[in-house]
């Protein structure tokens, strides 16, 4: 009897696998169900249709044959061709019906295999609801790359104002970019930055500020961002204050540091004008901050 | 190299285009420009370099059956004005084949130039050894005054390399990059010496190079993405130091940055569990900067430097729910210095002058998550802890914050997208020099009232409010409040309390052949503290009160604000198109002082600065594109430019403001107005 059962159920199941394969192979070769094809995508949406063919999508699938088109992104279109409306299709941008997180997963079933992407779950446009299309244009443009900084300016107002500032990274001339620093699809650091932390990234460029040095200066080797904004600040150095206010803000000690510098600590008084209150301030002596191997006092207190 | 590079990429695209056949696009511009800049051209062109001559540029793509090569240079040609090549050229490479292999090389130069035509009394600049043609600092005041030669403090940086990256349709992928960084040229660096007597400003020469080689391997999966990676960094200086003296003096040493290298290797890990669509995303790296330095001055010894780093990272992110989104995270970083040990180095006030090793780690850990309610809006909230421990600061051997956040978004309309913000931040810190100094007398005695502001116990709140809404059909509008307060409630000397207002409004407007975008930008930052002037033994700010010995405080407020306007037209459709460009920034910063002597008895008499880096800048762009075919266009270009800067700290500026004291007029007088127009001629194929 137990033998019995078993023959049926693996006749079943063959049946039921045979069956399975035969439906799959059908889907496959037509593209599945509910799929229509690009070339019925075309009849409406024409103009969409002749700049795809230009994308970077475009070419990335030439000569891969059917099966790449329309529907790879935005499903079977079957329904919304008896029904055109924003609910029957899988939608893109801003206007979309498609939540968000289900429009990027349209892009992650191929883009998610990178280790690009690999922190994406946890990044904060994820969590934001920026989807794929927020930043990458894929119909229009023959690159979708993110026309950075300017796509990144478009949100991050405060940043956009920051790099227009006094003192700024050469982001608004183009030599700098956001994703330089940032990887806006994630990383496990604060800021999305592109190493552990924010020393070891500014080290990439500085590396004449990693030193090892014999005399330190603790909170630069703590965190650059102490002391500067690397976007941009209405200071000298991209310095988040002004000196000698922002060294005053952590020195105080007999004579100097601890010296108010007025307007007239400066050369209206010549002759007699403060160390700190005059020209580059604190670092007219100070100047190497960063870090000295000179001996005693001179490297201690970074003035040579 | 910088002709081999460009060579290479002229010839690759020759062969390129034959062997592509006519299966190619891009444009071909040739153009010329013209400029006249009145006042500080080194600001002006801080980062650019924006001079009368010849420029061209291309960029040209391949592409066939998931082959692509792409190619583009930029700003090259004659700069007239300097006799030179332009100093922002840029040129690349990038290929390869669609999910298979790609490859790119790369050449980049950026200028930074910080004063032209400073003087100094010093000759042999842009080498290690200056010298001073006069005996002593008496005649610097009459040497500086007729000496004639000038020279510009300016840093060139080119920039250059290769990468590729081979996957072979495969899960597996092995990449590689290397990249070069040379930087030269003259750098205003301060420096004092007793010597000599109190501040020199001196022409740094600069010459140094980085190499940077980047390698990454791994396996990439839907459900498993493992990487390894490994950097190799080596940087070297030509001038780990150079000299100043007077002819008849003794020299002096001025220390740069050492020779360094550095490795790091890391591995990262996601991988997506079977359960509640939770990932797990892991990434753990250790680094080691090292070097050897033969110190030689009062002292023969090797001073061998090696600093590490090691980092941990584990986040969680699931939807245990199916509105629910949650993420839980750890992060660990510790700092080791293991450079060569506490050693006597010279002297301070006839003392042995003993150096430190810092170290520090970070111990953060948090989890928040975010809930769809009905009506499209998302509610978030979540909570943060960070200790940061440190050896040898003991203003701050301990600093631990705890933040919480909560967070409404919201965007039921289909127009209109609104989020509110709300995070508190409670930082305290255990501060080890109230302990120790709290009954110290002499000048130590500050340290039980001082607290540094980077570490000072404090009590933040932040709120930010965000809109973004399309009202009517082709019109957005953003809007962005944030409001930022810091009290210091533990300090009674230092930064007590400091606030922040920044709004930011943008919109836009596009009809078919008009886009509009008009924007205006706000920030008002106040900053209070508190302070005390003492001379050596008057440390007790209820001590001594006389016009050596007092206390004082601080007001600073700074207002910046900018607006503008960018306007598109499409003048004729497909054949003439317009850009108009207006920008206003504004900076406004004081500082008010109050004491508890009278400042006018002070000397100087304390006097409020009314003038904190204050400037106005104003931009105007102007672009004509006019189209002739369809393959060939021309574009005029005009951009306006004027710097307005004031500050009291360099009003009244002078070479020699008080005896021993050389300046070389580095920053001085940033001003400038500057008129620049661009004529191009581009072919698209």
């Amino acid at each position: 009897m137990k033998r019995e059962k078993l023959r049926t159920g693996t006749k079943l199941l063959t049946v039921l696998a045979g069956g399975m394969l035969l439906v799959g192979s059908l889907s496959y070769a037509s593209g599945g169900p509910g799929f229509v094809g690009s070339e019925k995508c075309k009849e409406c949406h024409e103009e969409v249709s002749a700049s795809h063919g230009k994308s970077l999508h475009a070419r990335a699938w030439s000569g891969k044959g059917e099966g790449y088109g329309c529907e790879s992104c935005h499903g079977p279109a079957g329904d919304h061709v008896k029904n055109p409306s924003k609910e029957t299709i899988i939608g893109f941008g801003k206007g979309a019906k498609t939540p968000a997180d289900l429009q990027s997963s349209q892009c992650l079933e191929c883009h998610g295999v990178s280790n690009k992407m690999a922190f994406w779950d946890m990044s904060h446009h994820k969590k934001d609801g920026v989807s794929c299309v927020s930043c990458h244009n894929v119909h229009t443009d023959k690159k979708p790359m993110a026309k950075d900084p300017e796509i990144c300016l478009g949100c991050h107002k405060d940043i956009r104002s920051q790099v227009n500032k006094f003192s700024h990274h050469p982001i608004i001339e183009g030599k700098v970019k956001c994703s330089d620093c940032h990887n806006p699809h994630g990383s496990p650091s604060h800021g999305m930055i592109k190493d552990e932390n924010v020393n070891q990234l500014c080290y990439k460029c500085h590396a004449e500020k990693r030193g090892p040095y014999v005399w330190e200066h603790p909170p630069v080797e703590e965190n650059c961002l102490k002391c500067h904004n690397p976007h941009g600040t209405k200071a000298a150095k991209l310095l988040t204050d002004k000196q000698p206010q922002i060294c005053q803000t952590c020195h105080d000690w007999s004579r100097h540091p601890g010296t108010p510098y007025g307007a007239n600590a400066s050369f209206k008084n010549p002759g007699s004008a403060g160390r700190g209150g005059f020209a580059r301030s604190c670092t007219t002596c100070h100047g190497t901050i960063h870090g000295s191997n000179a001996p005693g006092s001179n490297g201690k207190r970074f003035v040579r | 190299m910088k002709k081999l590079i460009v060579t290479s990429v002229m010839a690759y695209a020759a062969c390129a285009a034959s062997a592509f056949g006519s299966d190619f696009s891009g444009t071909i511009g040739i153009g010329g420009i013209g400029a006249e800049i009145r006042g500080d051209e080194a600001k002006f062109n801080e980062y650019r370099d924006i001079n009368s001559g010849v420029t061209g540029n291309f960029a040209i793509d391949f592409a066939r059956k998931g082959y692509y090569l792409e190619m583009m240079g930029e700003n090259f040609g004659v700069n007239t004005d300097a006799g030179d090549s332009y100093d922002t050229q840029k040129y690349s490479i990038n290929g390869g084949r669609f999910g298979s292999f790609k490859y790119n090389l790369f050449y980049d130069e950026l200028p930074h130039n910080f004063t032209f035509g400073a003087k100094t009394l010093f000759s042999g600049v842009g080498s290690p050894a200056l010298v001073a043609p006069v005996a002593s600092n008496a005649a610097v005041a009459t040497a500086l005054a007729a000496y004639t030669n000038t020279f510009d403090y300016s840093l060139d940086r080119k920039k250059y390399g290769a990468g590729l990256e081979v996957s072979l349709n495969t899960p597996f992928f092995l990449s590689a990059r290397f990249e070069r960084s040379e930087v030269d040229g003259l750098y205003p660096l301060g420096s004092y010496n007793s010597t000599y007597g109190n501040a020199k400003e001196l022409p740094a020469p600069i010459d140094y190079a980085t190499n940077n080689l980047y390698l990454e391997s791994g396996y990439r999966s839907k459900d498993l993405i493992f990487t390894l990676d490994g950097t190799v960094s080596n940087f070297t200086n030509r001038y780990e130091y150079f000299t100043y003296d007077f002819t008849n003096g003794s020299p002096v040493n001025v220390y740069q940055a050492p020779d360094s290298t550095y490795y790091k290797i890391g591995g990262s890990l996601t991988y997506r569990m079977p359960f509640w669509s939770t990932v797990l995303m892991a990434r753990a790296t250790h680094s080691e900067s090292s070097n050897e330095i033969d110190l030689f001055e009062g002292i023969s010894k090797k001073f061998e430097g090696e600093i590490t780093y090691t980092t941990a990272s584990v986040n969680l992110t699931s939807n245990p729910l199916k509105n629910l989104d949650t993420r839980l995270f750890v992060n660990y970083l510790d700092k080791q210095n293991d450079s060569t040990g506490e050693f006597a180095y010279g002297t301070i006030s006839g003392n042995p002058a003993i150096t430190e090793k810092f170290r520090y780690d970070k111990l953060n850990a948090g989890f928040d998550a975010s809930y769809k309610l009905p009506g499209n809006t998302k509610l978030s909230g979540g909570y943060e802890y960070l200790k940061t421990a440190r050896n040898i600061r003991t203003d701050a051997a301990n600093t631990i914050d705890n933040i919480v956040f909560v967070q409404a978004k919201n965007n039921l309309l289909d127009w209109l997208t609104a989020k509110v913000r709300y995070q508190y931040l409670d930082r305290t810190s255990n501060y080890l020099d109230g302990e120790l100094y709290g009954a110290a007398t002499g000048d130590e005695l500050i340290l039980a009232y001082w607290r540094p502001a980077d570490t000072a116990d404090k009590r933040q709140h932040v709120v930010k409010v965000g809109v973004d809404m399309d009202p009517i059909h082709n019109l957005t509008f953003g809007l962005e409040y944030a409001f930022k307060t810091n009290d210091y409630d533990k300090t009674i000397l230092g930064v007590t309390k400091d606030d922040r207002h920044q709004l930011y409004l943008d919109a836009m407007y596009a009809v078919s052949v008009f886009k509009f975008n008009p924007f205006f930008d706000f920030e008002l930052v106040n900053v209070d503290s508190d302070h005390r002037r003492f001379n050596p033994g008057n440390a007790d700010p209820a001590g001594l009160n006389d016009a050596n010995n007092y206390n004082w405080t601080s007001k600073r407020e700074d207002v910046n604000f900018a607006f503008g306007l960018n306007t598109d037209v499409d003048i004729i459709k497909d054949k003439l198109t317009g850009f108009l460009g207006y920008r206003y920034e504004k900076a406004n910063g004081s500082e008010d002082f109050s004491s508890s002597v009278d400042p006018t008895t002070l000397s100087p008499a304390l006097v409020s600065n009314s003038e904190l880096d204050d400037y106005t800048k104003q931009t105007l762009t102007a672009k004509l594109g006019y189209r002739f075919t369809k393959n060939l266009k021309m574009d005029l270009t005009y951009l306006y430019e004027n710097l307005d800067y004031s500050d009291d700290h360099y009003t009244g500026y002078t070479y020699v403001p008080a005896s021993g004291t050389h300046f070389t007029g580095a920053y001085n007088d940033s001003n400038y107005e500057a008129h620049a127009g661009w004529v191009r001629l581009s072919y698209n194929f």
